[in-house]
């Protein structure tokens, strides 16, 4: 019935024996400034993570060889974010299946798609077009979002328009949607984790916190909503493997929109079970939810955002909203 | 683009062939309310009702994946299906799975054909969503039994031509022991039904009253006092299926034709959207599992909860529309409204299914 299957339980593992003895930063920090960031790219690129998509073919979509990839893509994702840790993966991967020429293997990338995130640190800008340039160096960051990663304000001077898709390569954009909803899911796993481990352990008025019929009945919410942004991403990752665009962009804006409502419900709820102790630094809830705010809010300037993936008909609606073929 | 097999495709055609041939219209919670028992015939005569069950007993040997896509449709379509609803979805599937031969063959062959219509005597007045508290007592009658004790908010009842009954056969120190599964004749001497009017003032609901009841030792539903594990068994075809969440389908089908939705109301659709496509993913998988031989009761009890939270977004989505709509989607918009207390107490009321999924959780 799980979504999740042996290859993600695998590479969840892999990842999480990777990530054990990675120190966290202080709370607040610029990541990029902090002495483990450099170390934890380092040890991301010798695993080959970031270069997982680099001869992906994903405009292929049936082949197996272009699913493994994506797969792999997605649960290296997935885990890190589950772990809590922030890093520039799924921008260089995206940058990198985007570039038109072969990046150095260390290479912090960044993508139209990425819209700034992690820009003030890269290496390479790769712009929607494929070409790939050198940032001009000792460039500052605008902002550090709530995750810790330097941004720059790429729309100030309204160059884009915060739409996806528009003039990028054939699917660019989508493997950059699917693999944020990916990190979102990620992230909101660990913190639903971290919170129940708390109620389960925590012993309050004479018990554990989890017996008190209240704090179940909202364990019970949080199950809810994570099967639901689970199932909503994983529809996504299936669609990508159809023929079908439209189809697929639909099932993109729909998860996004539940990725939305899921992360703001399971950051709140995750904090409130866990009391005052998951709002200190010492917790390592906040690790999960700082990302989930963050990629929940990341890129999405309009309101009208993705309404022309929605059906225009009833009938159409039904069938969009139909289970899809391939398996995730 | 649909997981679905031909089966599957060709038994949706089927469904909306006969929807667009038959004179009726279409109202929300239909399964519960939109009572037509010549409609639900008709599903029968057309091999739509009892897909899962063995061609022997009137079935076709389908799946629960065949089922799910047939009451997609019919709830989509928001067709009268109650007449049948109960003896097909759960009755019919319980007997095929703990009833007797004997059982089996006096009364799945009429339930595929819509002849019999069964109410669910399982809710009292002292033990609503505790099922495991059941007070109606079952004693022994040399080969038959004698029921006594009282059901509530049975829908149906008055229409009925059997009642499923859920009774205590003994007095053991664990509540969910001791429980027995019954079926009762409603033409059984000692049953007095009255009726309970909803907040509309139609006649769904009814109290029974069951004083000395004799049922025959034949009618007993699997083993005597393992009615609990039993019941559970059931819950996932009452909880886990598609009318969880397309009760209110027909207003929204009805606000997109009459092309109502204003800017928000598109935007709001993506969040909407996303919803019911989980949604459907959710009671696909729960067929699956059904089919595999699984229960799949926390599963089923998350479609439930998540279901009437999206039906309850349905009207609140459709409510400022509503100045703009003609007097037919206004009735729907009405019916959904009045039927939200409803939806979210039947089967299990919130609460319980959210225990019922953190237990399952851990």
């Amino acid at each position: 019935m799980s979504t999740t299957d042996e290859f993600d339980l695998a590479l969840d593992e892999a990842v999480r024996e990777v990530v054990t003895d990675w120190p966290r930063p202080r709370a607040g920090e610029d990541l990029t400034r902090t002495d483990a960031f450099r170390a934890q790219w380092h040890t991301a690129v010798e695993l080959g993570w970031t270069g997982i998509l680099d001869d992906a073919d994903l405009t292929a979509p049936g082949s197996p060889e272009s699913r493994e990839l994506l797969d792999a893509a997605c649960g290296a994702v997935t885990a890190l974010a589950r772990a809590g840790f922030a890093l520039p993966l799924r921008q260089t991967l995206v940058a990198r299946y985007a570039a038109a020429e072969a990046l150095p293997a260390d290479a912090i990338a960044v993508h139209p798609t990425a819209y700034g995130v992690w820009e003030p640190a890269a290496t390479a800008l790769v712009a929607a077009d494929g070409t790939v340039s050198t940032p001009p160096g000792g460039g500052t960051a605008d902002k550090v979002d709530l995750a810790g990663r330097p941004y720059t304000l790429v729309y100030k001077t309204g160059e884009r328009g915060g739409e996806a898709g528009e003039a990028l390569p054939p699917r660019v954009a989508d493997v950059a949607e699917l693999l944020l909803l990916q990190e979102i899911l990620g992230a909101a796993e660990g913190a639903v984790a971290e919170a129940r481990r708390y109620v389960t352990e925590r012993v309050q008025f004479g018990r554990p916190l989890i017996k008190i019929p209240a704090v179940r009945t909202v364990a019970g919410e949080l199950a809810v909503s994570l099967r639901q942004l689970e199932t909503a991403v994983h529809e996504a990752r299936r669609r990508f493997r159809a023929e079908d665009e439209r189809s697929l962009h639909f099932a993109l804006i729909t998860a996004r929109e539940v990725a939305s409502a899921v992360s703001t419900e399971v950051t709140r709820t995750a904090h409130q079970l866990h009391g005052a102790m998951g709002i200190t630094e010492e917790a390592s809830l906040h690790w999960r939810t700082k990302l989930l705010w963050a990629d929940r809010d990341e890129g999405l300037f309009s309101r009208d955002w993705g309404l022309d993936a929605l059906p225009a008909d009833e009938v159409e609606l039904w069938t969009m909203t139909a289970p899809a073929t391939a398996r995730a | 683009m649909s997981e679905l097999t031909d089966t599957c495709q060709d038994l949706r055609r089927r469904v909306r062939d006969l929807v667009a041939e038959w004179d009726f219209t279409p109202r929300c919670d239909s399964w519960a309310s939109g009572y037509d028992p010549d409609f639900s015939q008709e599903l029968g005569r057309r091999g739509l009702l009892a897909v899962t069950w063995p061609k022997e007993f009137g079935g076709a040997e389908g799946t629960n994946v065949d089922r799910f896509a047939v009451s997609e449709e019919l709830l989509r379509a928001g067709a009268p299906v109650a007449a049948h609803w109960v003896g097909e979805r759960q009755i019919g599937p319980s007997l095929l799975r703990h009833g007797t031969r004997e059982l089996q063959e006096e009364f799945c062959p009429p339930l595929a054909r819509a002849e019999y219509r069964f109410a669910l005597g399982m809710s009292e007045p002292d033990a609503g969503s505790d099922l495991a508290a059941v007070r109606t007592k079952a004693v022994r009658d040399g080969d038959s039994w004698r029921v006594t004790g009282r059901k509530i908010w049975t829908s149906g009842a008055h229409r009925a031509t059997h009642l499923y009954l859920l009774a205590r056969t003994s007095q053991e120190e664990d509540k969910h022991a001791g429980l027995t599964e019954f079926i009762v004749s409603m033409d059984s001497p000692g049953i007095t039904v009255s009726p309970i009017l909803d907040l509309r003032g139609e006649h769904h609901f009814n109290e029974v009253v069951l004083e000395d009841v004799h049922v025959p030792g034949r009618w007993v539903i699997g083993d005597i006092g393992a009615g609990w594990p039993q019941v559970v068994g059931q819950l996932s075809f009452e909880r886990g299926g598609p009318e969880r969440f397309l009760s209110t389908y027909p207003l929204l089908t009805a606000v997109l034709r009459a092309n109502l939705a204003d800017d928000t109301a598109r935007r709001e659709l993506r969040a909407l959207a996303g919803r019911l496509q989980v949604l459907r993913r959710w009671t696909l998988e729960n067929a699956r599992a059904m089919d595999a031989g699984h229960t799949p009761s926390t599963h089923a009890a998350m479609s439930k909860y998540l279901g009437n939270k999206f039906e309850r977004d349905v009207i609140a989505w459709a409510r400022p529309l509503m100045p703009r709509a003609d007097r037919s989607i206004r009735a729907l918009y009405d019916q959904a409204v009045a039927a939200s207390p409803a939806s979210g107490i039947r089967g299990g009321a919130a609460q319980v299914m959210l225990s019922v999924i953190a237990k399952g959780k851990k």
